[in-house]
């Protein structure tokens, strides 16, 4: 999981050279932001819409920069480090990410409230089950959600979820099989046969 | 893995982040490694100075942050114009008085910084002093000793007694959303709960001696082989730095060099911050008070009181930044003329700092204790 760290030679620094370096060399951090911004962007957007995500992207490589002293490289890679960062900036504004979900989870007959749009995409790529989801997705604990939401999002392994959050393993795998049988159970309450078709689509 | 294929269905990829969030975001980020991002908060600051206070990063350019406040007692903000001679003489016997401090291994800086933000607006607005960290730096003289910064966030406070009762009118919030130049940042009462904000704990950063000299190899490195642009930039940044420490802190003829090249009040401001961060000897800091007493610019303001009460003598220089016009206040302490504080205070607002009045502390920096010593880095 760790990137290849090309030992000073002519391929591009690796990342976690180049925050070692930016330790004495801090414009090499601006480097990471090329590499990183727009995935960092995203995974934000897709939790708190692209709003917050302009601002919380932008703060997660401040934040990153200021505590570049303290990246580990023996606790795990960049990637996972900034996830890490933007998923606490995240945590800062639950009660809007919960307010979003929610909003996915009104129907589409609920009317024209802005966004409406996103909401029936958002629905009828979830399978109809959208609203459930959605629903049981704000009903996560912030702990589950941010374990779900990394790997769900950021494709991560349970080494990298553990290194993003300083999480035990143990407590990555406990804490994405509860989010994953509460997701289960709500979507089961629903209509399992959308869900069905879906996973095979 | 239904579930996280459903949840990923359900909150589709967005559209990549526009060219202006990118463009700010990397314009923030760049203020930050250029040493302005804790000023960036509330303005643009000239180029050269350095946000030592907040990265807490010993290579980084020159100066620190600058800051803040005056509680209550406030200093002299009326314009005096005019380089004053009582100034010149201050600065010349606070050279004296340096070049005679003893040296020690460790440059030790204890220090409580901050930033003014404004929350709110007209009547029920008030300022708020955010980023507040409390320092302990130790930084060596030699190479072959460990650097070691210790630091903590205060959490963001009311900056005086009349802020204090907005707030308290406001509800006493624990967050508070703020305009910061070009964008909203979010401050919390709470220490550490403030993005991007130390812990509220002290931890400590260190830079070994193993670590410096693989930093300095592989900086050489780098630099002697120019293929990459993305370095080639930085190698040329630091030859051009005057604010290297590294070289300058061993001599006294390129001290002058550190003050840069701004008007009085960002002279004033680099001075401040090199003679308060910099593990420079006695004599050099002795050229940085005597290069001080030849800017033009620089005044006495007789007595002034910092925000923990201290008295000390007010020196100030008229600076611009941003639009803004301010005056860069030091206060050194009678008798010893060691630095008190530095702050920034605005005269004239203007232009991204509109919404500031003058006699607003912008920023500031209380220097609690500097000095050599010969101990070793020991937490606060």
């Amino acid at each position: 999981m760790t990137p290849s760290q090309a030992p000073g030679d002519d391929p591009p620094p690796g990342d976690a050279e180049l925050i070692e370096g930016s330790r004495q060399e801090p414009e090499l951090f601006a480097e990471l932001f090329h590499r990183y911004f727009d995935e960092i962007h995203g995974y934000v957007a897709r939790r708190l819409g692209t709003d917050a995500a302009d601002d919380i992207a932008a703060e997660t490589f401040l934040a990153a920069f200021r505590r570049r002293d303290r990246f580990d490289p023996a606790r795990g890679a960049v990637r996972p480090w900034l996830y890490g960062i933007a998923t606490n900036l995240v945590g800062l504004h639950r009660r809007a990410e919960r307010r979003r979900y929610r909003a996915l989870a009104r129907t589409p007959a609920d009317g024209a409230a802005p966004g409406h749009d996103d909401r029936v995409a958002a629905w009828v790529t979830a399978g109809g089950a959208g609203g459930e989801l959605a629903r049981a997705l704000a009903r996560l604990s912030p702990g589950e959600r941010d374990v779900l939401l990394l790997i769900a999002l950021a494709d991560f392994t349970y080494d990298e979820v553990a290194a993003a959050l300083d999480l035990k393993n143990g407590t990555v795998a406990s804490r994405l099989n509860r989010a994953r049988k509460k997701l289960r159970e709500a979507l089961d309450g629903v209509n399992p046969m959308l869900i069905a078709e879906e996973s095979t689509a | 893995m239904n579930e996280t294929k459903t949840v990923r269905d359900l909150l589709p990829e967005p559209p990549p982040p526009s060219e202006r969030a990118t463009g700010a975001a990397f314009r923030a980020l760049q203020d930050e490694i250029a040493g302005r991002g804790g000023a960036r908060r509330t303005r643009r600051l000239p180029f050269g100075r350095l946000q030592l206070a907040l990265t807490g990063l010993v290579a980084a350019g020159a100066a620190a942050t600058v800051a803040v406040a005056a509680l209550g007692g406030g200093g002299t903000v009326a314009p005096q114009p005019g380089a004053d001679g009582s100034a010149r003489s201050i600065l010349l016997a606070a050279a004296e008085q340096a070049a005679q401090e003893p040296e020690g291994r460790y440059w030790r800086v204890q220090t409580i910084d901050g930033q003014a933000y404004r929350v709110g607006k007209g009547a029920g607005g008030y300022t708020i002093l955010g980023h507040q960290s409390q320092w302990d730096r130790w930084t060596a003289r030699s190479t072959s000793d460990t650097d070691v910064h210790y630091a903590r966030d205060l959490g963001a406070k009311p900056l005086t007694l009349a802020d204090k009762a907005a707030w308290l009118k406001a509800g006493s919030p624990a967050t508070m959303r703020v305009w910061s130049d070009d964008r909203w940042t979010t401050l919390s009462t709470v220490p550490g709960r403030t993005p991007g904000a130390r812990s509220g704990g002290w931890t400590a950063d260190k830079t070994d001696p193993a670590r410096k000299k693989l930093m300095n190899k592989k900086r050489d490195e780098r630099c002697a082989r120019p293929g990459d642009p993305s370095l080639r930039w930085s190698c040329h940044a630091r030859k051009q730095a005057p604010g290297d420490w590294l070289h300058t802190a061993e001599d006294p003829k390129q001290v002058k060099a550190v003050l840069g090249t701004g008007d009085a009040g960002g002279r004033l401001m680099a001075g401040y911050d090199f003679l308060t961060h910099r593990p420079a000897t006695p004599k050099v800091r002795a050229a940085a008070f005597r290069a001080l007493a030849d800017v033009s610019g620089v005044r006495s303001i007789g007595e002034v009181t910092d925000d923990r009460g201290r008295t000390g003598i007010g020196l100030a220089a008229r600076g611009t930044a941003a639009g803004t016009v301010y005056d860069y206040q030091l206060i050194l302490k009678p008798g010893t003329y060691e630095l008190l504080a530095g702050r920034r205070v605005v005269v004239k607002p203007g232009g991204k700092m509109a919404g500031m009045r003058p006699g607003d502390v912008l920023s500031r920096e209380l220097v609690l204790s500097a000095g050599w010593t010969d101990k070793s880095p020991r937490h606060p």
